[in-house]
């Protein structure tokens, strides 16, 4: 052996050197020694070695004297004081290096751990991605900050926001002081003479304004200039929007300047649209809104938009318009009353309803990685109490508590970034799935993507949540006693009474967190029920409705022939034989929102113009009610001689009846129609069932119903009520149509079922998604109690053998586990029924037929998790049981 | 110039590690200095030198690990520092500047 320098040198050396540097000299000079052996020998190095002795302690106990301790400028011996860039990389990347290696040799725990940072992650980046799109992606109009809508209001009937009237409407646009540009917006229907079924298209009617006031640049041709909107303007001209550009005219630039033909008109186009929405899509077509000379102000139609001049303040407008409307009021006796509203352009795109679920859905995706990190943070914390024997290594070893942090760390990113494709994956995943079960009335929808911004704030996400969690477990690292943490390693009283609690915490808040998701989900499934339950008051088995559109009556004889053709294709669909009832109607059941009309009751005393009740009105064939399976209270339905005409008839819902004239009959009494304008008075001939036929959340309607016979409108609604496969009979419908009355087009082909599944789908979708949200919280959770219970359970082997070595029964060690186990989730369970008391106020816009503090739904819930969790803790607890007497007592 | 000058056994101490490159142990910089300077070089006075050189943020060290056959912890392995480089240009050219050009101690032959 070659490399021992002199032994009694060498121990007299020791003696002589002081500690602090006593281990490095010794090294040195061994090192030394041995390069002296290989190149002159051993006899030489022998006497060199024994000559510098007592010359290195000399030197090193002066140099102490003069200039201070030797040892390096910062404490730690390994710690270089000044890493430079490249060897800070070099650490990092062989702590990523640990990290993997720590990962792989661990399969299932790293398994386990990218899972639930991928579902938390993924979540989020989904519904952040639809949220960015739907909510927080600018409206495609330049400075949409000085957007306004504007309403008229009537506060002498109680109207906070109501449509304006044209006068009103022109008179407004006129006078008032604060918009750089305003403009209306009206509906209406026009046919296109297609290939092989004429199609019916959505026109847009816009004063000149509205373009400008919006900001509108056309991709091609031209906007409305000033002027279009007079009477004698060329009426024959037309803006296509992008979408019926795209697709009837194949993008084609040329079409601009080329006739159209609308309804057997031939129309000018002038411009193309850009694609988006609000407003752009609001119709196929854009035609001028005229200008009449003698305009009402009774009848409420028009959507007005205005943009604000720059500097001026929505509240300076309000009080611009106010003065304005007060001029009108008193200038003018029909506006008596008016005033203005203006809200800013922020509510365009989603309703408030619908903001409202997504920024629940949002917090509870929010929740869901709040709950994945806790149990991550727990797995880590389980491992790196089992690994404290290797950190505390570490630290005797020299390594600095910003190294140790920095190992952690490096491998709870690992983890994250791992999580963070995998979360990506699952949210490309859901956006295409989102996309597939597209609810129909969230907009924006089909754009929604992960871009670079869901992707940024992913990473972001993934990058904090890692560090958050692996900062945990390193800051646990025994410094205050490594020698105690080194000798009893894991088993080390040290920290672990702490750990052990620190985790029941992390229990307690997961529990707390999934309770709050599950209740939240629990009462929207209640309320989704309650909706399908609800009395719809008519039927939907073998329903189809479709709309058909007949030439449009350009007078009154063309009225007639109208209503006649309406009649007639009515009759010969009811001579069908598969057809057991059919009907027509002005606007179908749950198909969007008709106008409305005051009502009061002619015999009894007049309600002042603020409380007068508002009834949605339908004109009906006869058979309407039969159709529906809605039956007749009181008195009768419409028969073919009932005709829209003086004297009035019209048959109204038992809640108007009950309202009126409760306890009395309704039938032969006289109600007076459009209460507060026009005012008509019409004789209750019959009293019809109740229905919620506009909105299945609101309550049954109050519904004046008219007869359609007389009536020049179109598009009619028919309800076929057929012995099968109700949609069957619509090409057989067109084949009747288009002997009637050719290019007359079928449209909106629905069956009830399916308008009845459209107008609840948007509550069905934050259903579902929260539902899974909540399930997926409440498996994360299960998994934490477990796997602190089953930890906590391997630690006490002993004690469990001591016990019943001692005598305890099985079940008495079972009630001790679970009991254990159980604790934290109770404290998580009171806690989270607490939260949700809280939050669910955020929700109560979204239920129906439930409270916000529904009882049964939260009682479900806990009672759900209590039965999961002690499932949870029965499994380590099953395990205790196993122990061997004997051999738990010698691990000792 | 800052605020000490190098001693001149400092000065070779931080020449040799810049000769050796790398990282270097004390016992491998006494060889080099004592086959630099034809002299014995202490073993103690290396040993002082190059943490003394730590201490004002020339040298860096590590500890390496100990190689098998080897025994011991395994000793501490020094590197020069950027500032140290700079340390070692600025004295450089100070020496330059004193002696100018030519050569003027030259004897005449």
């Amino acid at each position: 052996m070659t490399g021992v320098p002199p032994r009694f040198a060498t121990a007299v050396l020791r003696l002589l050197l002081p500690e602090s540097v006593r281990d490095e000299a010794l090294d040195e000079l061994r090192d030394g020694y041995l390069l002296r052996v290989t190149q002159c020998g051993r006899a030489d190095a022998n006497r060199w070695y024994r000559r510098q002795v007592p010359a290195f302690a000399i030197r090193v106990r002066l140099a102490i004297l003069a200039g201070g301790p030797l040892t390096p400028p910062r404490t730690s011996p390994i710690g270089n004081p000044a890493l430079n860039g490249s060897e800070r990389m070099t650490t990092i990347l062989a702590d990523l290096r640990y990290g993997a290696r720590a990962m792989v040799r661990n399969p299932m725990f790293s398994a386990i751990a990218v899972l639930t940072l991928a579902l938390g992650i993924g979540a989020n980046a989904a519904i952040f991605s639809v949220v960015r799109t739907v909510l927080l992606r600018p409206l495609p109009f330049p400075e949409p900050d000085r957007l306004v809508q504007v309403w008229e209001s009537r506060r002498d009937r109680g109207w906070n926001q109501s449509s304006f009237t044209h006068a009103n409407f022109w008179d407004v646009q006129d006078m008032n002081r604060s918009f750089s540009a305003m403009g209306a917006i009206t509906y209406g229907s026009i046919n296109l003479a297609g290939k092989d079924n004429p199609e019916l298209l959505g026109v847009a009617y816009v004063s000149t304004g509205f373009l400008r006031a919006l900001g509108v640049t056309p991709v091609a041709g031209r906007t409305f200039a000033d002027g279009e909107d007079r009477v004698g303007a060329d009426e024959r001209i037309v803006i296509l929007s992008h979408r019926l550009w795209s697709t009837q005219f194949g993008a084609d630039r040329s079409i601009v300047g080329r006739d159209v033909t609308l309804s057997g008109q031939a129309y000018h186009v002038i411009g193309v649209l850009p694609p988006g929405t609000p407003w752009l899509d609001a119709g196929d077509v854009f035609m001028p809104l005229r200008r009449g000379p003698n305009e009402d102000r009774d009848s409420f139609e028009l959507s007005a938009v205005a943009r604000l001049k720059p500097g001026v303040t929505i509240d300076a407008a309000r009080a611009d318009l106010n003065r304005v409307a007060g001029q009108l009021a008193s200038q003018y006796p029909q506006a008596k009353g008016m005033g203005v509203t203006i809200e800013p352009s922020e509510g365009w795109v989603a309703s408030d309803s619908l903001r409202r679920a997504l920024w629940v859905l949002m917090s509870a995706v929010g929740f869901l990685l709040l709950i994945a990190c806790v149990n991550l943070a727990n797995m880590l914390l389980a491992r790196s109490t089992g690994r404290i024997r290797e950190r505390a290594m570490r630290a005797a070893l020299g390594a600095t508590r910003g190294r140790v942090i920095q190992t952690a760390v490096a491998e709870s990113v690992l983890l994250g970034a791992l999580g963070a494709a995998i979360g990506l994956a699952l949210a490309f995943g859901v956006v295409r799935l989102l996309r597939a079960f597209d609810p129909g009335d969230i907009p924006r929808l089909s754009d929604v993507s992960i871009d670079g911004t869901v992707l940024a704030v992913t990473l972001g996400a993934a990058l904090v949540t890692s560090i958050v969690t692996g900062l945990a477990p390193a800051m646990r690292t025994p410094y205050h006693d490594i020698v105690a943490a080194l000798r009893e390693g894991e088993r080390s009283v040290v920290g672990n009474r702490r750990t052990v609690g620190l985790r029941a915490a992390l229990v307690s808040v997961e529990v707390a967190l999934s309770l709050m998701l599950l209740v939240g989900a629990g009462l929207l499934i209640r309320s989704f029920g309650a909706l399908l339950d609800v009395d719809r008051g008519f039927q939907t088995d073998n329903r189809v409705l479709f709309n058909v559109t007949l030439p449009n009556p350009q007078n009154e004889a063309d009225a007639q022939r109208l209503s006649a053709l309406r009649t007639q294709l009515q009759a010969r669909i009811a001579a069908l034989p598969q057809v057991k009832d059919v009907a027509a109607v002005s606007i179908g059941p749950l198909r969007g929102t008709g106008t409305g009309m005051g009502f009061a009751a002619q015999d009894k005393p007049s309600p002042p113009n603020d409380a007068v009740p508002w009834a949605g009105w339908r004109m009906i064939t006869p058979n309407y009610f039969k159709t529906l399976g809605v039956p007749i209270i009181a008195g009768r339905d419409f028969n073919a001689q009932d005709v829209i005409a003086k004297p009035w008839r019209v048959v109204i819902s038992h809640r108007i009846a009950e309202r009126l004239w409760p306890g009395e009959s309704a039938v032969g009494r006289q109600l007076i129609l459009w209460k507060g304008q026009q005012e008509s008075v019409a004789e209750v001939i019959g009293v019809a069932a109740d229905m919620r036929d506009w909105d299945l959340a609101d309550l049954p309607s109050y519904s004046v119903y008219m007869p359609f016979n007389g009536a020049g409108w179109n598009p009619s609604t028919f309800v076929v009520h057929t012995t099968a496969a109700p949609t069957a009979i619509v090409p057989i419908v067109r084949s009747l149509l288009a002997e009637l009355a050719p290019s007359s087009p079928v449209s909106s082909v629905r069956t009830l079922d399916a308008l009845v599944g459209e107008s609840v789908a948007a509550r069905r979708f934050t259903m579902l998604m929260l539902a899974a949200l909540a399930a997926v919280a409440l498996m994360l959770a299960l998994a934490g109690v477990y796997g602190v219970l089953s930890y906590s359970v391997s630690r006490r082997r002993t004690e469990i053998g001591m016990r019943m070595a001692l005598g305890a029964s099985a079940s008495t060690v079972m009630r001790l586990i679970i009991s254990q186990g159980m604790r934290p989730v109770v404290i998580g369970l009171v806690a989270g029924v607490l939260g949700a008391i809280a939050l669910s106020r955020y929700m109560a816009s979204l239920l129906f037929g439930v409270t916000r503090l529904d009882a049964p739904t939260y009682a479900g819930v806990a009672a759900l998790l209590t039965v999961a969790a002690v499932l949870a803790c029965y499994l380590p607890a099953r395990d205790a049981m196993k122990v061997d007497v004997l051999t738990a007592l010698r691990e000792e | 110039m800052s605020r000490t000058a190098l001693g001149e056994f400092e000065h070779h101490v931080m020449l040799a590690l810049v000769r050796l490159g790398g990282r270097s142990r004390g016992a491998r910089i006494v060889l080099e200095l004592e086959a630099a300077t034809g002299r014995t070089v202490s073993p103690a006075a290396v040993f002082v030198a190059l943490r003394r050189l730590e201490q004002r943020g020339y040298a860096r060290s590590s500890k390496r690990d100990a190689r098998p056959g080897e025994g011991g912890r395994g000793s501490r392995e020094f590197q020069i520092t950027a500032a140290g480089k700079g340390k070692l240009a600025e004295s450089r050219r100070t020496f330059e500047r004193l002696w100018g050009t030519g050569d003027p101690v030259a004897e005449p032959s």
